[in-house]
């Protein structure tokens, strides 16, 4: 349900899983819970991708709360759809509040 | 007696009366009086456009949806620059902030630029008074 019909509005995806893409370049993952209007988002289950080159790692955040200022764009990631990514994950026992560590394994020259 | 402002004259203009021109009066409805460019936009949900962004990305997708703030919805979006941006694989449909669009791209036929240039003279005389 549309509660103002023809008019692009936040509400609908409200609860699902979406992507962020901040204004410092930083991408991050979550259930829209709240929203208002000026995009101030609240964001539940959040994980903040890195990515470096094809691999990324993923810090688990919890909750967050984004100044709408900073956003820049949202996009939903449909459930059930396997991600089409090229990249190789790298998981390395990311503990709470930890930040990854990245290895460059690229060849020697 | 002492008048301030204007003295009313009649008959009163109206909007959407043709003017001496003879060519038709484009209709703007009331409300988006001050919104010229949120009603341009709403005219062309359902077409194909190119969205560039402040921090130049560029997502090729069909308008959905537009509010006040120029927020912008797009469907079946596609990066149309190299894929350096990996993460946004699997997004089929976005919400675009209004303040972080730096270009909207049209094609060429599916705007009537007279019709926008006039519009946008009635306004900017409008926005004067």
């Amino acid at each position: 349900m549309n509660y103002m019909p023809g008019t692009a509005s936040l509400i609908e995806d409200i609860d699902k899983k979406h992507l962020v893409l901040l204004r410092d370049g930083r991408t991050l993952t979550g259930f829209l819970r709240s929203i208002d209007q000026f995009a101030n988002l609240v964001l539940h289950q959040t994980v903040e991708r890195i990515h470096v080159g094809r691999k990324y790692g993923d810090i688990p955040r919890e909750i967050f709360v984004v100044r709408g200022e900073n956003v820049v764009l949202l996009g939903e990631i449909l459930s059930g759809e396997r991600e089409r990514e090229t990249a190789l994950q790298w998981n390395a026992n990311v503990q709470r509040r930890q930040i990854c560590v990245f290895i460059d394994v690229s060849p020697e020259q | 007696m002492v008048f301030w402002g204007k003295l009313p004259t009649s008959p009163r203009a109206s909007p959407r009366a043709p003017r001496e021109t003879g060519k038709p009066a484009l209709r703007l409805p009331a409300a988006d009086q001050d919104r010229l460019f949120y009603s341009f936009f709403k005219s062309l949900v359902g077409k194909d456009v190119v969205v560039e962004l402040k921090n130049d990305l560029s997502i090729c997708g069909t308008l959905h949806s537009v509010d006040q703030y120029l927020n912008i919805k797009l469907t079946d979006i596609s990066v149309t620059d190299p894929e350096k941006y990996p993460h946004m694989l699997s997004v089929k449909n976005c919400f675009i902030r209004g303040s972080v669009v730096r270009y909207v791209q049209l094609p060429a036929d599916e705007v009537d630029t007279q019709l926008l240039q006039d519009a946008a003279r009635k306004e900017a005389l409008q926005q004067k008074q």
